[in-house]
């Protein structure tokens, strides 16, 4: 039987209390390697409140993701700018920026795109931004930029480790609680409702293509910081940060975890990364092909994603919007009940 | 009472909303004709009409949902041809679809809440609404997917009540309803009738007729009949027109 309304919530401490013990008994190894599931976290994230929440199949969060990293790597190589404060917030604006342009021209258009489009649009800008920073060399070139020196905090070196791991984390729970405020708010209500059918939206007055390019600019956002932190974490952007095989590894992660969530996007980073750790070192030329039969039986035996196992679509749902404006219960005499409920479309 | 395609006045002059020969198509399929009607400030409609008559399409061309490539939609004496569905409502239109005019994956309480959070300020309260319609008060927490056909309909003319429209359009409120649950939502309609002017395009011609002061009768896309209630009641021609 699968869990009741307050299981996600259990879920999501646990997690934390985990999140936050953890390190004190991991090794550096194990600690380096988590830090990086918290970083792909964010971009797991940014694709599962742009698709989960916000109904936009952004298949091109590689891009934001990429842009992130070359921004973040760039100042720091080149400008010599390596505070936490200043670069890794202006990844972040690198992707709000950058999604912001793009967002509005698929979404806010006088015939906004529909569905597919925008997912071949942002995989396609994803590719081509993928081949351009392939072939410029001003920026690397295929080499990427490598070197990226550790960030800075407070005057000292964020190296690899602890350190970095917790303000990983803080950024992973504040992105989090972010999200999860907006999708539970009466914006995530509005969306919720175009998610189910957005021409009925408009007939309440609502122009939705705002709240959806609102989403996509965020998620960007998102996945520019997480690009910016990867580049300090890992010392280095290339090119296929930017391309088809990271915005694809976004997708899997919430497809795997369970779309709308949030907390599955966090579960299918960590469930992917660990199998393929594991069975990376236990089948060292089978293991993509065992994984992606995994991840295939889980698509199509879990469609709403390892977390959909153990909670229901209802407790999935949040309570939506302002409760002050809750309607009181009218007393209904119950003669008029049966009426009324025996009655069929 | 005319049986004509010409004008097709109330002899009002305070008009919530007027229709000038409107042409709609879909692809290269004329579906309306030099369509004329006329929604007085106070008082209702109906438009009847046999299935395929272009009753919806009337309603979608209106709404905006539909592109007219003729012809002119005023709300309020505002000219809206062009307008998108929500510059509507911002004018006073509530619009209630015949499909899936509700949120199935929403409750009942959040589908009133997402339709008062889009309401223009001062607009109705739930509670009215809850009040018109107490059954919905004992459904808050249901999904609106479980719901019956009735309730649906039911939360669906709430909802669109949350904005206080001035005209409120109604495509075939009871349509798949079950006949019990017909004639309480036809006390709702005739009340809220009173209040504010109601366009209702039904296919229950003894309700419509009941609930609208004034008629327009749709054939094949053309109005081949309009006037007073009473009147198209007992027109000779009405069953002809309508007869499946």
């Amino acid at each position: 039987m699968r869990g009741s309304a307050r299981t996600l919530p259990a879920i999501e401490v646990l997690a934390l209390l985990l999140a936050t013990a953890l390190p004190l008994i991991l090794s550096q190894f194990q600690v380096i390697f988590l830090t990086r599931l918290l970083i792909l976290s964010l971009l797991a994230l940014s694709f599962d409140f742009a698709w989960g929440q916000g109904g936009v199949f952004s298949f091109g969060q590689g891009l934001f993701f990429g842009l992130g990293a070359y921004v973040a790597a760039l100042l720091a190589t080149r400008a010599d700018m390596t505070s936490a404060f200043v670069a890794i917030p202006l990844a972040m604006l690198a992707g709000l920026v950058v999604a912001s342009l793009f967002g509005g021209f698929l979404l806010l258009g006088r015939r906004p795109a529909s569905l597919i489009y925008i997912g071949m649009a942002t995989l396609a800008a994803s590719y081509a931004a993928q081949r351009l920073a392939a072939g410029w060399s001003k920026i690397g070139g295929q080499n990427g930029v490598s070197g990226v020196p550790f960030p800075t905090l407070g005057g000292a070196d964020l190296e690899p480790g602890r350190g970095f791991y917790y303000v990983a984390l803080a950024l992973l729970v504040a992105v989090y609680l972010a999200f999860r405020y907006l999708s539970r708010s009466q914006f995530g209500l509005v969306l919720a409702a175009a998610r189910d059918n957005e021409s009925r939206v408009g007939a309440l007055g609502y122009r939705t293509a705002p709240y959806k390019w609102l989403v996509f600019a965020l998620a960007g956002g998102v996945a520019g910081l997480s690009g910016g932190l990867s580049a300090f974490h890992e010392g280095f952007a290339g090119p296929n940060l930017l391309g088809v095989l990271t915005s694809t590894q976004a997708v899997l992660y919430v497809l795997v975890g369970g779309v709308g969530t949030l907390a599955g996007a966090v579960g299918g980073v960590f469930v992917m990364e660990y199998a393929s750790l594991e069975l990376s070192t236990r089948f060292a030329s089978a293991w993509p092909v065992i994984l992606g039969g995994i991840l295939l039986l889980v698509i199509m035996f879990l469609p709403n994603g390892l977390i959909g196992a153990v909670i229901s679509d209802r407790a999935r749902m949040p309570t939506f919007g302002d409760r002050r404006a809750k309607p009181k219960r009218v007393p209904v005499d119950v003669s008029e009940e049966e009426t009324v409920g025996s009655a069929s479309a | 009472m005319k049986q004509s395609e010409g004008s097709t006045s109330h002899g009002r002059d305070d008009r919530v909303l007027d229709v000038r020969g409107l042409c709609t198509r879909y692809g290269t399929s004329q579906v309306l004709f030099n369509v004329d009607l006329h929604v007085p400030s106070h008082g209702s409609v109906a438009v009847l009409g046999r299935n395929g008559a272009g009753k919806t399409t009337l309603l979608k061309s209106i709404v905006g949902e539909v592109k007219p490539f003729r012809g002119a939609v005023a709300v309020r004496g505002r000219e809206c041809t062009a307008a998108h569905t929500e510059q509507l409502v911002r004018l006073g239109l509530g619009y209630v679809p015949q499909d899936q005019a509700v949120f199935g994956g929403l409750t009942v309480a959040e589908n009133l809440r997402v339709g008062a959070m889009g309401a223009p300020r001062g607009s109705g309260t739930m509670d009215q609404v809850l009040a018109m319609f107490p059954k919905l008060g004992r459904r808050l927490s249901q999904r609106a997917a479980t719901l019956s056909g009735g309730e649906r309909k039911m939360l669906a003319i709430g909802r669109a009540l949350l904005s206080d429209p001035a005209l409120l359009l109604l495509d075939e409120p009871t349509e798949g309803v079950w006949i019990a649950v017909v004639e309480e939502i036809a006390e709702r309609l005739i009340a809220l009738a009173q209040t504010r002017s109601v366009l209702l395009v039904e296919q229950h011609v003894d309700l419509a007729l009941r609930v609208a002061d004034y008629a327009y009768v749709l054939e094949r896309g053309h109005i081949v009949l309009h006037g007073p209630s009473d009147e198209i009641r007992h027109h000779p021609d009405l069953y002809r027109y309508l007869a499946p």
